[in-house]
């Protein structure tokens, strides 16, 4: 495999340049003042597009983004992971039945959820804005469940009980093993029910009815206007670059990286 | 004993059920004319029989877009984990650029496509191409954009979900082989090919489905006509005419049913590997 590596360079940087490709002239865009067509570089360079989303409110929307991701990996985040810890142990026909029907939300076509979904938020007059919330959470649990599920599968009880025997209390044994080795599935867990907020433009808009303005929504009615793009593409460098610079906050300050590829998916 | 052991699994249960359940449950009644809420209570096939003959025409765009899209999105993702998992040169590289396109919402990443692939999009900037003389890859015939961008997040988070389930000694055993002379196209189709078979699997399965159903990038880089499942269904619920409503009901069922007919291949294709 040596010999090869060198010549096989050009594999793994030209795929890296494929998934960085739509996203060069994000960039070029986000600090365009002045960009008229056949020029191949913006012809004025500055901020423009980043204070127009500023002066425009947009960083409201931006909040309110953050907050429907984050809500939606914290309640998931919890119910599957309690879900996974007593169903994984569990053969039983009705403990796959169950497990089948927190994976079953994957298969459903969202607006054929939504679609449904709308008279019943209006009936019950439940606020819309939760409304969303759980509907994402419902459509984030196989996800999550799925992370947490394996990272169950892969944990081992007897990893505790070797730490009693080595003289560590009940509480001492919990902290130090268990939270330890789910730390990493843990915010791997969140990660992906954050995304699930994150991205989502179908369900907060039929079920947000319109008063949940959050970054896809705002940028989808941007986008049937000309002359957005600097603006559009600062939204865009936002959506891809906050929630890595989140994560890797996160996984700087996570005690347990060095344990955790022991016990976990990575 | 036994139920007392799944209560812990019941909030999400619970959540689960009464949510999707409200949600397909009046879905496939209002199809059926059931639901006051979409026009009068009175059982009827006439919503389907009115929305099939555009709504099968829709399903076979959103199967051709979502199998061109994934079988690309595949050979994309595979060969990037492959490349990963090889320690090629510039795969931490690699390894950024997946993790920057995982995070993009598809509707913003659509943007970005149109922003690249477009009439005055970067591309065409750099090709000089006079106005006018450029292919038409956003909103044109071929719906070359659409596909692209399901190629391009999909096969992110393709490689992901391979590299992540790929079983912990698969370096050792994909050493072992060619310790034992297997020639690298050998490495690749039984060695490695089989090990990230189920990773592979799910991953492109979830993507075919999230294709076949998405909304956003269809109606951002697609044409008007003809169009897919989703735009029909999305297109006929926000008539104004309630008697109109329940057609896109019934286009979403079909679309319920096209999925569910999928993952349940998924879910065969997958017992086959475990149990040969």
């Amino acid at each position: 495999m040596n010999q090869g590596r060198s010549q096989k360079g050009p594999v793994a940087s030209s795929l890296g340049f494929f998934f960085l490709l739509p996203m060069i002239p994000v960039v070029l865009w986000v600090f365009a003042n002045h960009w008229s067509y056949p020029e191949r570089l913006p012809q004025s360079w500055g901020l423009h597009g980043i204070t127009q989303f500023l002066s425009e409110g947009s960083a409201a929307a931006l909040a309110k983004s953050i907050f429907l991701g984050s809500m939606v990996a914290v309640i998931a985040v919890p119910l599957s992971s309690l879900a996974a810890a007593s169903l994984v142990r569990s053969k039983s026909v009705l403990a796959r039945l169950v497990e089948t029907l927190i994976f079953w939300p994957v298969v459903i076509p969202p607006f054929a959820l939504v679609m449904g979904l709308s008279p019943w938020v209006i009936r019950l007059g439940v606020p819309s804005q939760l409304a969303v919330v759980v509907t994402l959470v419902v459509l984030a649990l196989p996800y999550s469940m799925f992370i947490m599920r394996s990272a169950y599968a892969r944990y081992d009880p007897r990893w505790e009980e070797e730490a009693r025997l080595l003289g560590a209390t009940r509480f001492g044994a919990q902290h130090r093993v268990r939270i330890r080795i789910m730390t990493r599935p843990f915010l791997t867990a969140a990660a992906i029910a954050f995304l699930v907020g994150w991205t989502d433009y179908i369900v907060t808009l039929v079920i947000g009815g319109g008063q949940l303005i959050t970054l896809p929504m705002l940028a989808a009615s941007e986008s049937s206007a000309p002359g957005n793009d600097s603006v559009l593409a600062f939204m865009s460098l936002i959506s891809m670059a906050l929630p890595l610079i989140g994560l890797a906050l996160i996984r700087r300050n996570e005690p347990a990286s060095k344990i955790s590829k022991n016990g976990s998916v990575s | 004993m036994k139920l007392r052991h799944l209560l812990g699994a019941a909030p999400a249960a619970l959540l689960v059920l009464t949510v999707s359940g409200a949600g397909v449950f009046w879905t496939i009644l209002g199809s059926f004319g059931l639901v006051k809420d979409f026009g009068k209570a009175e059982f009827t096939t006439n919503y389907y029989a009115a929305v099939l003959p555009s709504a099968l025409r829709a399903l076979t765009l959103s199967l051709i877009l979502a199998t061109v899209g994934t079988f690309i999105a595949v050979l994309i993702g595979v060969t990037a984990a492959f490349a990963i998992h090889s320690k090629f040169r510039g795969r931490r590289f690699l390894t950024s650029a997946i993790s920057m396109t995982i995070p993009i919402p598809h509707l913003m990443a659509a943007l970005a496509v149109n922003l690249l692939l477009g009439d005055a999009g970067w591309l065409a900037r750099l090709f000089g191409a006079q106005p006018g003389s450029w292919p038409q890859f956003v909103a044109g015939p071929w719906w070359f954009a659409v596909i692209f961008e399901y190629a391009w997040k999909e096969a992110a988070f393709i490689a992901l979900v391979v590299l992540a389930t790929l079983p912990r000694n698969a370096l050792q055993l994909r050493e072992i082989s060619q310790t034992l002379g297997a020639s690298s196209t050998s490495r690749i189709k039984n060695v490695f090919i089989p090990l990230a078979a189920p990773g592979l699997i799910a991953a492109g399965g979830l993507s075919f489905i999230y294709s076949l159903t998405s909304y956003e990038v269809s109606w951002l880089l697609g044409r008007a006509y003809p169009e897919p499942l989703s735009i029909l269904a999305f297109r006929l619920f926000s008539n104004s005419d309630l008697l109109v409503r329940p057609q896109a009901l019934a286009a979403s069922v079909l679309a319920l049913v096209m999925s569910l007919f999928v993952a349940s291949l998924i879910i065969i294709l997958m017992r086959n590997r475990r149990f040969a």
